[in-house]
């Protein structure tokens, strides 16, 4: 991405331009934000909050990573993880193309039957009750192990079951071994088994073989460098290798997700407003956070410490992109060969479980505005008729502003005023975003306020029924050559 | 000359005179300061003996490792510095972009620890960054570790203005311009200060890479943000460059003054060519402009190597494989696996070739057949062929379809070539079920 030179003083006189960070909105979506009238009827008729979602979109993120399979002519399978978003229009829509489910519950195990999937397409993962295993046993549904005692209890639940078919198995990997990298402050997680307890495993899988159909490890890494990821396929594969050589028959090998997708719209102003954030902080300009929130910075001694608590919203790679680049490593520990290569080669399956990068562009979140009002400091507050338990998995993870939708003409915002939005929670601040948003049209009471790709993890991971007031009603919608069709989103069903 | 240790080499370097056919420039000399020349090849030789010379003693007494944060010059020095006085050093870094560097380290034994780079997926209260985490480790330790701390250190910029400054200025009495790229800031500031005390009209211009570019030694405008040393005020332009502007210096510093130097050289001498050029063409007396030659070329190989194949014959050649398309091969010579036993035997001589990687094969093999990876395979039979004249062969890969393309080549140079239909998969299928 080369870019033309600019000087940085260019960037300081228009302030203004670099503290908008404007989401990227797929031109469907763009069009039925367009359609204000469909959008107010929604909103009169469900409330708020309301969230929208699009089926339709999903199809593109699967093709995406299609690609990336046939690029590397791999053989496998694509479990969209559910766990992000619970629209069960989506399930359904999903159900029609040629990849798995992956859930994280009992509840989301029965869900996904419910809307048509059938187990051998289904994947159980996550810590596991007595109760979503023996539901997952039942089903003859893939369970990825997560540790040594759920290993047992599928064993010991698998006995007494008396089931015509063995218990599917894959393991899952907690950690990875490096002999050539040497990692400081490398993550610890709450995931899967240890490297080092994996010969016992091993062995045990070989003992209960009566019991066990092991398919495969698993392996999420999804903090990771490309460094940290590259050591972790290493050790992924010799892992494989070992238990071949052991006469098990792993035929899988899971690399998770952790595809990351475009939140904003553009690289350079995305690359503009976190500079302006850390000037923020610093103090060289106006305070441009709610309090002072550093987002995850300091200022310690006239310089910036921390780290961000954002996420990156303009990515180099997104999501089928990001995937080729891995199946393009070359593993220094392994000959230097391609990643892909290896698992071909091998004739071992490659199993993915994109969440976030699926869920790109398939949902938006409505908020109508009750209030707005200053704040004891004069900051423009805009008060919403929803609460940061609709809209963060995260505090102020998601960073891009949210569209104004008029209820009449609107007031454009001529002066570059900031605003915060704020929530109905009844705490002296329940904010949804920690960053001051700077919106085309200045909010008004009953206005709707649209806030952009927010079904992974967004939408609905957090909602609660706190202070007695609802979860937002879901709303899948489709459109046909410029026509809106929508329907409850437990009521949707895909287009045969 | 004798020296008795090579720290006695850091500093004095020449200034290199820039021949006015390579900088277009009338009235203003530009002068290359050669910090490639101190003895561990950086203008950080100074910055790293300035800020543990005097404490040498008291850390190996103490038996104290020495535990920095760079991206490589730093840690040479510091790692040459620590094994002429029989010091650890360990280097806690994001390393992995300029893979020479951190080889060189390895041959000279330093002790790497990578810093997992946060990114999307991670605990928010966890923000990870190499000065925080070598303080922790003092923390959790505080005599058993020495921290320079050269992003923070005054000593950086202090020992510059003393010595590389002054040496500028004995050679050149005064000087109008000068370039400095952006890392801790600590050369540039402590060259920009003495120069500028010296001349008061002394322009300082700082050199950073532009956003999502990556100038090794060169951080760009947000991340100068997290060194102290930054003084922006200091500087009275600030020049942010891209990747493809530094490749030019380098290049032209490279293949024209034969100063072999790395890219952050080019960096500060390309600023200096843009910058000069207008303000040349309106003088009518001399002035005189300095930058630096931060360090050498060997350790950049790597680098350069993504950003200009073209200079390492990379480039596609039209050879008889490469533009070999077998999809318009409709019939070629195809052996099921049931058949290979009936094929070994009315083919004498014959050899199944596994193109497969290596792992692959030790894994899963046809009895009898040989491994020659698809990578070497495609090398070596793309003019000569690694097998006698007449040998028939049978090409194996996973599923058939790689193998095909090379199957479909050799028996276009009229090559008794077969492709194995379906691949390993097939094969041990077919074995699975015997």
């Amino acid at each position: 991405m080369m870019r033309k030179a600019e000087a940085i003083q260019n960037i300081e006189t228009n302030v203004q331009h670099t503290l908008r960070v404007r989401p990227r909105i797929h031109s469907r979506i763009r069009s039925l934000l367009q359609n204000k009238a469909l959008i107010f009827e929604l909103m009169e008729k469900h409330g708020s909050p309301l969230n929208l979602v699009f089926p339709q979109n999903i199809h593109e993120n699967i093709n995406d990573f299609q690609a990336a399979y046939k690029k590397h002519r791999l053989r496998g399978r694509i479990y969209f993880t559910s766990k992000p978003c619970k629209a069960l229009s989506l399930f359904r829509e999903a159900e029609g193309a040629d990849i798995g489910i992956d859930v994280s519950s009992a509840g989301s195990l029965k869900a996904v039957i419910e809307c048509g999937w059938s187990a051998d397409r289904i994947g159980a993962t996550g810590p596991k009750s007595k109760d979503y295993i023996v539901i997952a046993l039942q089903n003859d549904v893939l369970i990825n192990v997560d540790n040594i005692e759920e290993l047992k209890k599928i064993v010991a639940l698998h006995k007494n079951m008396e089931l015509p078919h063995k218990a599917r198995i894959t393991i899952r990997l907690a950690d990875y071994n490096s002999q050539r990298v040497n990692f400081t402050s490398q993550d610890d997680t709450t995931f899967g088994i240890r490297s080092a307890d994996m010969g016992w495993v091993f062995t045990y899988l070989k003992d209960n073989n009566d019991h066990l159909a092991f398919q495969g490890l698993s392996f999420h890494a999804s903090m990771a460098s490309d460094e940290q990821r590259i050591a972790a396929m290493e050790n992924q594969l010799q892992l494989t290798f070992e238990a071949i050589k052991r006469g098990l028959k792993p035929t899988n090998i899971n690399i998770g997700g952790g595809f990351a997708i475009m939140y904003a719209d553009s690289c350079q102003e995305w690359d503009n407003y976190t500079a302006t954030l850390k000037k923020s902080v610093l103090g060289q300009i106006e305070c441009q956070t709610w309090n002072g929130n550093g987002l995850g910075y300091r200022l310690e001694n006239g310089a910036l410490r921390g780290g961000a608590m954002y996420i990156n919203h303009a990515p180099v790679y997104t999501k089928g992109e990001e995937l080729d680049r891995w199946l393009s490593f070359r593993l220094p520990s392994m000959g230097n060969v391609a990643f892909a290569d290896i698992v071909r080669d091998s004739l071992l399956r490659l199993s993915i479980e994109p969440g976030r990068g699926m869920l790109d562009q398939c949902g938006i979140t409505l908020g109508r505005v009750a209030f707005t009002k200053l704040s004891g400091k004069g900051e423009n507050l805009v008060g919403l008729e929803m609460n940061r338990s609709n809209l963060h998995s995260n505090h102020f993870k998601q960073l891009t502003e949210p569209l104004v939708i008029p209820q009449g003409d609107g007031t454009p915002n001529e002066e570059s005023k900031g605003v915060y939005y704020i929530g109905n929670l009844c705490l002296s601040y329940d904010m949804l975003q920690y960053n001051k948003a700077y919106p085309d049209f200045l909010p008004q009471a009953d206005d709707i306020i649209a806030f952009m790709n927010t079904a992974g993890y967004m939408m609905d991971f957090t909602e609660s029924e706190t202070l007695m007031q609802p979860v937002a009603q879901k709303i899948a919608l489709t459109e046909n050559d410029g026509t809106w069709q929508w329907a409850k989103d437990a009521d949707y069903r895909r287009n045969s | 000359m004798i020296i008795e240790q090579m720290t006695d080499l850091i500093g004095n370097t020449p200034l290199l005179k820039i021949p006015s056919r390579v900088t277009g420039l009338k009235n203003i000399e530009l002068y290359a300061k050669l910090e490639m020349m101190n003895p561990f090849g950086s203008v950080k030789d100074r910055t790293a003996w300035a800020m543990v010379k005097d404490d040498l003693e008291s850390i190996k007494k103490s038996g104290q490792t020495i535990f920095e944060n760079s991206s490589g010059n730093t840690a040479k020095s510091l790692q040459a510095i620590a094994s002429i006085h029989g010091i650890k050093f360990r280097l806690v870094s994001a390393l992995a972009k300029v893979e020479e560097q951190k080889e060189v380290l390895q041959i000279m034994g330093a002790e790497i620890e990578e810093v997992a780079t946060a990114s999307d997926c991670f605990d928010p209260s966890d923000p990870n960054d190499p000065q925080y985490l070598i303080e922790r480790k003092i923390a959790a330790d505080p005599n058993g570790i020495y921290f320079p701390s050269q992003f923070t250190n005054r000593k950086n910029p202090d020992y510059h203005e003393q010595t590389t400054a002054q040496e500028i200025l004995d050679d050149l009495e005064r000087v109008d311009y000068f370039f400095g790229g952006l890392g801790t800031t600590g050369s540039s500031l402590g060259i920009a200060t003495k120069l500028k005390q010296n001349n008061p009209a002394c322009k300082a211009i700082g050199i950073t890479a532009q956003a999502n570019h990556f100038i090794p030694g060169i951080r760009n405008l947000t991340q100068m943000m997290e060194s102290t040393l930054f003084q922006k005020d200091y500087y009275d332009e600030i020049f942010p460059l891209t990747e493809k502007e530094v490749m030019d210096g380098m290049m032209t510093l490279i293949r024209e003054c034969a100063v072999l130097c790395g890219p952050s050289s080019g960096a500060n001498f390309i600023a200096a060519l843009r910058y000069l050029k207008e303000i040349d063409a309106t003088l009518d007396k001399p002035q005189k402009a300095v930058f630096v030659v931060c360090d050498r070329m060997e350790w950049y190989i790597s680098y350069v190597k993504e950003r200009m194949p073209e200079l390492f014959g990379q480039q596609q050649k039209d050879s008889s494989l490469s533009v070999f398309d077998s999809s318009k091969v409709i019939i070629v010579p195809t052996i099921s696996a049931d058949e290979i036993d009936k094929w070994k035997r009315d083919n004498a001589g014959s050899l199944i070739i596994d193109i497969r990687v290596p792992q692959s094969f030790d894994l899963i093999r046809i009895p009898g057949s040989l491994n020659m990876p698809q990578e070497q395979f495609a090398k070596w039979i793309d003019g000569a062929l690694p097998f006698a004249e007449g040998t028939s062969v049978l090409l194996v890969c996973a599923v058939g379809e790689q193998s095909r393309h090379y199957a479909a080549y050799l028996a276009s140079r009229g090559i008794k070539a077969f492709n194995l239909d379906g691949g390993i998969m097939t094969w041990h299928d077919l074995s699975a079920a015997a």
